[in-house]
């Protein structure tokens, strides 16, 4: 079963996101923070990361920036998720693998999972 | 300023003193009749105490660019006084960074033209930039032959600002909108996936429509950022060469799997590729297809149609519903604007679609148009040139 560690601040998000993907066969890790996630990316070991970009304490760039320097997690999928206005071009500035604007459809959420997930 | 006068015009001098403090239509109305009455000493001085009186920077410099005249707002805006600027180059105001726009002005007033309303940047004395609006006419002599230009400077740093806490408010607003409506919809699809299973037509067709009213709500969301983009000029184009027909027969396809309430019936076909913003073409084409069947109800058919121009290719979509009277055809593409009451009340929408349709196509230097008659139906149509630009 393929592990998928969402990070999001918004708990309904959250919610849903691991509803569908529990649904459709992932395991999933969801984390209402960002400040611990390198340490829990370590020791998951996750096949994907949904990541938010806007959250309190630690933002989604500054994770990313973190997660793809460390030679540990660089190789995991890193996909961020926002309802942020232009978020192709804000997500081209990062070394971020995808990205999918909220509001999602529920099958292109599974789509893009799908798609990291295959190899 | 030394000037001699004669007790007449002390007197109409003294009479324009008086005036100060009167609203400026007063003293245009009376500039008038001092100029034909002779006073032109005394129009000179009103001049004068108008452009010293000015909240605008305002100079003037000569044909080689040296600065011949300079108010108090120019001391204020840019930091040097008035004896130690004039006669020095007006170059010294523009930062390194931006000196081939003096070229590019100095070109323009040259050939007779002007600058209006140009956002800049300008250097002050103490070498710190400052944001300004530009305004740049030619001034000519008696025999008028140009003599010179006058170079009229409005501080903007403000308005920036405040166009950037805008932009802030827009972007944090829309996010914090976005958010609750994707939990909505995506809530909205788990449970639409649930019923699937079960034999409930009818809580599906209320999901089905909760659906459809969240992706709404998610249009007119989208609509409102691209409004706000337009104002501010941000509206970008993400130009690439793409097969236009192709696109209309993905769209139409779409469009009725949504309502299949109209056939879409394409006719023609352009052949070619153009390069435009593939995503705000498809934009324009959902609006003016999802326009002809909303104002169409009795009708069951829309047509499009693609044709080559010589340099570009048009766009047609035509209808059989309520029309456009010949007044409101004129204002159908302002911003807000939605034709009587009567049929707001009828058709839902903010009144947007048309106005963005327009800018998009105006942006690719393209022209978007419609034709209609009143209870027979409307054709609306825009064209692309093959080599759109911004």
């Amino acid at each position: 079963m393929k592990k998928i560690l969402v990070c999001d601040d918004d708990p309904g998000i959250l919610e849903v996101t691991k509803i569908i993907l529990e649904n459709n066969g992932y395991e999933v890790v969801a984390l209402e923070t960002g400040k611990a996630i390198q340490k829990r990316v370590k020791k998951e070991k996750p096949d994907m990361i949904l990541l938010d970009l806007w959250m309190p304490g630690i933002e989604g760039k500054e994770i990313t920036y973190l997660l793809k320097r460390d030679p540990n997690t660089k190789n995991i999928p890193l996909i961020i998720v926002s309802a942020v206005n232009e978020l192709d071009k804000i997500v081209s500035a990062t070394s971020a693998d995808g990205f999918l604007p909220k509001p999602f459809d529920m099958g292109d959420l599974l789509g893009i999972v799908e798609k990291y997930t295959k190899s | 300023m030394n000037m001699v006068f004669s007790q007449e015009k002390k007197d109409r001098l003294n009479r324009l003193k008086r005036m100060e403090g009167k609203d400026n239509s007063d003293i245009l109305s009376n500039f008038n009749d001092y100029i034909s009455s002779g006073g032109a000493d005394a129009a000179i001085y009103l001049l004068a105490a108008i452009v010293e009186s000015s909240d605008d920077a305002i100079l003037s410099k000569d044909l080689s660019g040296v600065i011949t005249s300079w108010n108090s707002s120019a001391e204020k805006l840019y930091g040097y006084k008035r004896n130690e600027i004039i006669g020095r180059k007006v170059r010294v105001l523009y930062p390194p960074e931006k000196q081939a726009e003096f070229v590019e002005i100095l070109k323009i007033i040259k050939g007779g033209g002007r600058v209006e309303h140009f956002d800049t940047v300008r250097m002050r004395k103490d070498g710190t930039r400052v944001e300004v609006s530009v305004s740049v006419s030619p001034i000519l002599g008696p025999n008028g032959r140009m003599i010179g230009a006058s170079s009229i400077a409005r501080d903007i740093t403000e308005r920036k600002e405040l166009d950037k806490r805008k932009d802030e408010f827009i972007s944090v607003a829309s996010h914090e909108l976005k958010t609750p409506v994707t939990t909505i919809k995506a809530f909205n699809q788990v449970i639409s996936s649930y019923l699937k299973d079960k034999n409930d037509p009818i809580l599906r067709s209320y999901f089905e429509k909760m659906s459809d009213n969240v992706d709404r709500l998610v249009g007119l969301l989208n609509d409102l950022l691209d409004v706000s983009k337009i104002q501010s000029g941000k509206l970008e184009l993400k130009m690439e060469k793409f097969d236009l027909d192709k696109l209309v027969k993905e769209i139409a396809f779409d469009l009725t799997n949504l309502d299949n309430s109209h056939k879409i019936i394409i006719k023609e076909g352009s052949g070619k590729k153009i390069t435009a913003d593939r995503y705000r073409v498809g934009q324009v084409l959902i609006n003016l297809i999802s326009n002809a069947i909303k104002y169409s109800p009795r009708s069951d058919k829309v047509y499009v149609s693609v044709r080559d121009l010589k340099d570009g290719v048009r766009v047609g979509v035509r209808d059989y519903g309520i029309g456009i009277s010949l007044k409101d055809q004129k204002r159908i593409f302002e911003r807000f604007f939605q034709v009587d009451n009567k049929i707001r009340e009828s058709f839902s929408g903010l009144g947007l679609g048309l106005y963005i349709s327009n800018e998009i196509v105006r942006r690719h230097g393209g022209e978007i148009g419609v034709k209609s008659t009143k209870g027979v139906g409307s054709t609306f149509s825009f064209i692309l040139p093959f080599k759109s630009f911004k």
